[in-house]
């Protein structure tokens, strides 16, 4: 089962395929949540934890903290896979009102 | 997570009606990807404590716009429907509607349909819901673009502010860079700080 409308799938992987260089370093936040909405993660009784995405760098940690604390705020410490996505998509749409 | 009536009656306010029973014909302002089947609550619809099903419907400009997280349709579970006249504003009603699954049924906005939008005149207060996701993303590069260029125009301007300043720049990320790879260069750099007229003997 999709998670997301196509509408909205297509627009977190066209943001997917941005997130890299100047892009990314200037929406680290942005970056990583439409990382986790678009990752493989699946079942009912995920754990937020940083592990879920790849970091590399102190600064993507640190944005990832924030980013996983807005996310913990709208869904719990342990969601499903489909709520995780959708509060992750829901942060990335709140940056884009933001931005554009 | 579904409306109760309670909190629904609480949010909307005394001035909408309620009944028993499916909500009018019309549109609906959540995305059909988003709306669960009505056979899907069939087990749901079981048990003693049967949910009650909520829609809440404005009627606009003659045209019904509802909400409801179950498509229409039968289901064994009680149905309540709030209704509401908002005359020719249909701004107004879709405004009302969505806070609604905003603010109560904490949906992401994601999940708004992009045309009742559109019918609302709502699409400034909703660009990344409305826009086609090509362009949304067009927007938000080109804007990073703009951000970029703009930092390093101030760094450069910062860097020129005084006629060739911008050396002293250069020879103090020259000489950090040496002094990291070469302890032994801060003991050379320590000699020019104490006598840096000594520079232009050697080299004017």
């Amino acid at each position: 089962m999709r998670d997301f409308d196509e509408s909205t799938e297509r627009l977190l992987q066209l943001l997917r395929d941005r997130c890299v260089g100047e892009f990314y370093k200037l929406h680290r936040d942005l970056c990583i949540a439409v990382m986790i909405a678009t990752s493989n993660i699946r079942g009912r009784g995920v754990v937020l934890r940083p592990s879920l995405v790849k970091l590399e760098e102190l600064s993507d940690k640190k944005a990832a903290s924030y980013v996983f604390r807005k996310i913990m705020a709208e869904v719990g410490p342990v969601a499903s896979s489909t709520s995780l996505k959708h509060a992750a998509a829901s942060f990335v749409f709140k940056k884009l009102s933001e931005l554009i | 997570m579904a409306a109760s009536i309670q909190a629904a009656r609480a949010w909307l306010g005394a001035d909408w009606d309620v009944y028993w029973g499916q909500p009018p014909r019309g549109v609906y302002l959540l995305k059909e990807a988003y709306m669960a089947e009505p056979k899907d609550g069939v087990e749901m619809c079981r048990g003693v404590d049967k949910p009650v099903v909520v829609y809440v419907a404005a009627s606009a400009a003659g045209l019904w716009i509802v909400y409801g997280r179950v498509k229409p349709g039968v289901v064994d579970c009680p149905v309540a429907t709030f209704i509401k006249e908002f005359g020719g504003d249909v701004k107004k009603a879709v405004r009302t509607l969505a806070r609604f699954v905003i603010e109560v049924e904490r949906l992401p906005v994601f999940q708004l349909n992009p045309e009742v939008l559109q019918f609302a005149g709502m699409c400034d207060e909703y660009p990344a819901v409305c826009g086609d996701p090509f362009d949304v993303v067009k927007r938000v590069v080109e804007e990073a673009g703009r951000k970029t260029r703009r930092s390093h125009g101030a760094e450069t301007s910062h860097r020129s502010s005084g006629p060739g300043l911008w050396v002293v720049d250069e020879l103090a990320r020259l000489f950090r860079d040496l002094a990291s790879e070469d302890p032994s260069f801060v003991d050379v750099l320590r000699k020019v700080l104490e006598d840096p007229q000594r520079l232009r003997v050697c080299y004017a």
